[in-house]
């Protein structure tokens, strides 16, 4: 196990549960930047650490695991104990933690693609917080709109996407037709040639008669 | 407090972007372990040893995947049932080799073709010495009896005998019920497909399960047939969300009439055809004609969903590791002549015949690109590393909330909470108890793509609190 030190300052060390002379308990806690608790794997929510002091500026570690990660803008807070809501330090870092030597950050991968010209995402940002775009200049005629599906959700632009916000960093895929504008459902336009329940203008395919095209992405601390 | 320890799926490292080569049974992508006692998970090897996946995770290897294994390895791997046999057809689930005219007897779904059964279909009897014949090789099998001209009426006392002969002779070959079967991977199902009814009869078929259609299957001539499949045939982007429910109806049901469930699936959309599908190589990118592959996310969802709710997931076909990846310029043609290439620093498409991995003629090694398989096989280490280390203990849905909204309280009576999950759009969260340990899964098929904080209340009121966003499974384990 690593440790990571962090600077804590209290009002006056009479808040802190004191468990032996000059030894308290301090109860820290790991955010993201919105709020939400941490949840990196490598370093733990919550972690109550014993502290020798005798000044209401003190230094503590935590133990995180042996890994190569970075983790831009983890807040953390100190609290006098476990149940209650209100904190007294509080403080923004950027945890690097290297077996190897040097830092690493998040970058945008792509796995599975379909031809750039018709999708082509492209991500800016940083861990948990991705905005994407779809650089391709794919057009819909009168009628018919771009559809990205995105696991449930679903877009319908006049214009290639823009500012989709990613807040995480689990693997994402997008897939993109250019659909009529009402159609709530592919079924009937993906039955096979010669079914009578075919609606064959439910969509209009992509140049090359392609019907869909689709990206997954990953964001993670590969080289 | 108890830390829940939500495991991520796909190691921080992993990046196919550069080579589309499949690694999870790669060393040091995985560290070896072993599903929990009568869990599957069925994927592909090629260039990798029997060694290497069985060790991370796999159970059963396909036979066509056994090319290369010599003959006394594979009875090694045959007898110690780590053999699956793969969608045979009728005649060569039987061993017909009898041929006749292609010509239908009966009238669908009485029917069967002369081409296999030139002098009729066989009675019980004729059934039973087929099962006395036929090849007991593997521990798994699952068929294909129901499309085509090897379609036979499933309910003809024919198959009757042959599953009642094959059934002994599998009990004294690898121990009474030790062995799993399927009449067919797709087409044999009890009970309807769950996304065409309501709530209200959803809930009743799980309080009259005999009133399901089809329950015949379970009391007549497939009695012996202790596994069925649900079929993660994917069609368009807009539905195949909902398939994840699906398993988990279906997989408690079948756990209710004492069988067997797993999720057999395909690794491409069978869904237009006429997609491009882009293919890294050195100097460029082919964009074959193909179906799309099957996305990851979802994916990740049925193979944790199959071996939380079911007995696991098998893959078609899934390709395992190939590096040298050839495409056959014969079947191109034939199959997917509008595929193009664009070679680096290039926009214009060249013909893909001018790929520079390509066989002249029928030789090929790779069916598709997609690092699905990768996931499903990650998918399945996280279930192990939470909801495997207490896969004996108790399931029940749980008390959770999302954010700060308001506490769902389980009903906890037959699956009417699967049922209010399914019909409703609602996240699926059940926990599961072992010796001191409590795993949660939580999987939310109709997720917004925005973070969200759940609450889950565990089985001794212990609370558990952690972050999660869109359609992955997220599967955890804490010490209570």
């Amino acid at each position: 196990m690593n440790n990571l030190s962090i600077n804590v300052t209290v009002p006056s060390l009479s808040v802190l549960t004191p468990v032996a002379p000059n030894t308290y308990l301090v109860v820290v806690r790991f955010f993201t930047p919105t709020g939400l608790p941490l949840n990196n794997p490598n370093i733990p929510n919550e972690y109550t650490a014993t502290v020798v002091t005798t000044t209401p500026t003190f230094d503590l570690n935590v133990p995180v695991t042996d890994a190569t990660y970075t983790v831009n803008n983890a807040v953390i807070k100190a609290y006098a104990n476990n149940v209650t809501n209100c904190c007294f330090s509080v403080g923004t870092y950027n945890i690097v933690n290297t077996e190897s030597g040097g830092s690493q950050t998040y970058s945008a991968k792509v796995a599975d693609f379909a031809y750039l010209e018709h999708l082509d995402m492209e991500w800016t940002g940083s861990s948990k917080n991705w905005l994407g775009r779809d650089k391709s200049t794919v057009t819909a005629p009168p009628g018919y709109s771009l559809r990205y599906y995105i696991g449930s959700e679903v877009l319908i632009r006049s214009t290639p996407l823009v500012g989709y916000e990613w807040k995480s960093n689990l693997m994402i895929t997008i897939i993109k037709g250019i659909i009529k504008d009402g159609v709530d459902d592919l079924y009937f336009y993906g039955l096979n040639a010669g079914d009578p329940l075919r609606r064959p203008d439910d969509g209009v395919s992509m140049d090359t008669n392609v019907s869909f095209a689709y990206q997954t992405w990953f964001f993670n601390t590969a080289a | 407090m108890p830390q829940l320890d939500i495991h991520p799926i796909e190691p921080s490292s992993y990046n196919p972007s550069l080579t589309q080569v499949l690694s999870w049974a790669d060393s040091g992508n995985i560290s070896p372990y072993q599903l929990p006692s009568g869990k599957i998970l069925v994927l592909g090897r090629k260039e990798w040893s029997t060694n290497d996946v069985l060790t991370r995770g796999m159970t059963q290897i396909q036979h066509n995947d056994l090319a290369g294994i010599s003959e006394p390895d594979r009875q090694i791997l045959y007898n110690s049932g780590k053999t699956f046999h793969s969608v045979p057809f009728t005649p060569e689930l039987m061993n017909i080799t009898d041929r006749g005219p292609d010509e239908w007897v009966g009238t669908f779904p009485d029917a069967y073709n002369r081409l296999y059964f030139p002098n009729g279909l066989p009675d019980y009897n004729g059934g039973f010495e087929y099962g006395n014949n036929c090849d007991i090789s593997h521990k798994i099998t699952v068929a294909e009896t129901m499309e085509n001209t090897h379609y036979t009426n499933p309910r003809a006392a024919f198959w009757e005998g042959f599953y009642e002969r094959k059934s002994q002779r599998l009990d004294d070959r690898f121990g009474p019920g030790n062995w799993m079967q399927s009449h067919d991977y797709l087409f044999i199902n009890v009970g309807p497909n769950w996304h065409f009814i309501t709530e209200s009869q959803a809930r009743n078929y799980f309080r009259n399960p005999t009133t399901l259609e089809n329950y015949d299957f379970i009391t007549g001539t497939l009695r012996k047939c202790n596994l069925f499949c649900e079929g993660g045939y994917l069609a368009g982007p807009d539905r195949d969300n909902r398939y994840v429910y699906n398993v988990a109806l279906r997989a408690r049901m079948y756990k209710m009439l004492n069988r067997y469930c797993c999720v057999y699936w395909d690794p491409e959309r069978e869904w237009m055809p006429n997609m491009k599908t882009g293919q890294v190589g050195a100097e460029g990118i082919l964009y074959r004609e193909n179906k799309q592959p099957t996305p990851p996310t979802i994916t990740a969802g049925l193979v944790a969903a199959g071996l939380y709710f079911g007995v696991g997931f098998i893959g078609w076909n899934t390709m395992g590791k190939v590096t040298n990846k050839v495409w056959s310029a014969t079947y191109m043609q034939m199959l997917a002549n509008s595929s193009f290439y664009v070679k680096n620093g290039e926009t214009t498409r060249r013909p893909w015949q001018e790929w520079p991995y390509l066989d002249p003629g029928t030789n090929y090694t790779i069916v598709t690109w997609g690092c699905a398989p990768d996931i499903a096989a990650y998918t399945a280490r996280a279930f192990n590393n939470t909801l495997g280390q207490v896969s004996g203990g108790v399931q029940k849905p749980a008390k959770y909330k999302i954010d700060n909204g308001p506490w769902y309280t389980p009903q906890l009576t037959f699956e009417d909470d699967l049922c209010y999950a399914k019909y409703n759009n609602k996240p699926i969260v059940e926990t599961q108890v072992e010796n001191g340990k409590e795993g949660v899964l939580f999987i939310d098929p109709m997720a917004d793509n925005r973070p969200h904080m759940v609450t889950v209340e565990g089985q001794t009121g212990v609370q558990h609190t952690f972050e999660v966003v869109g359609n992955l499974p997220h599967m955890g384990l804490a010490t209570i």
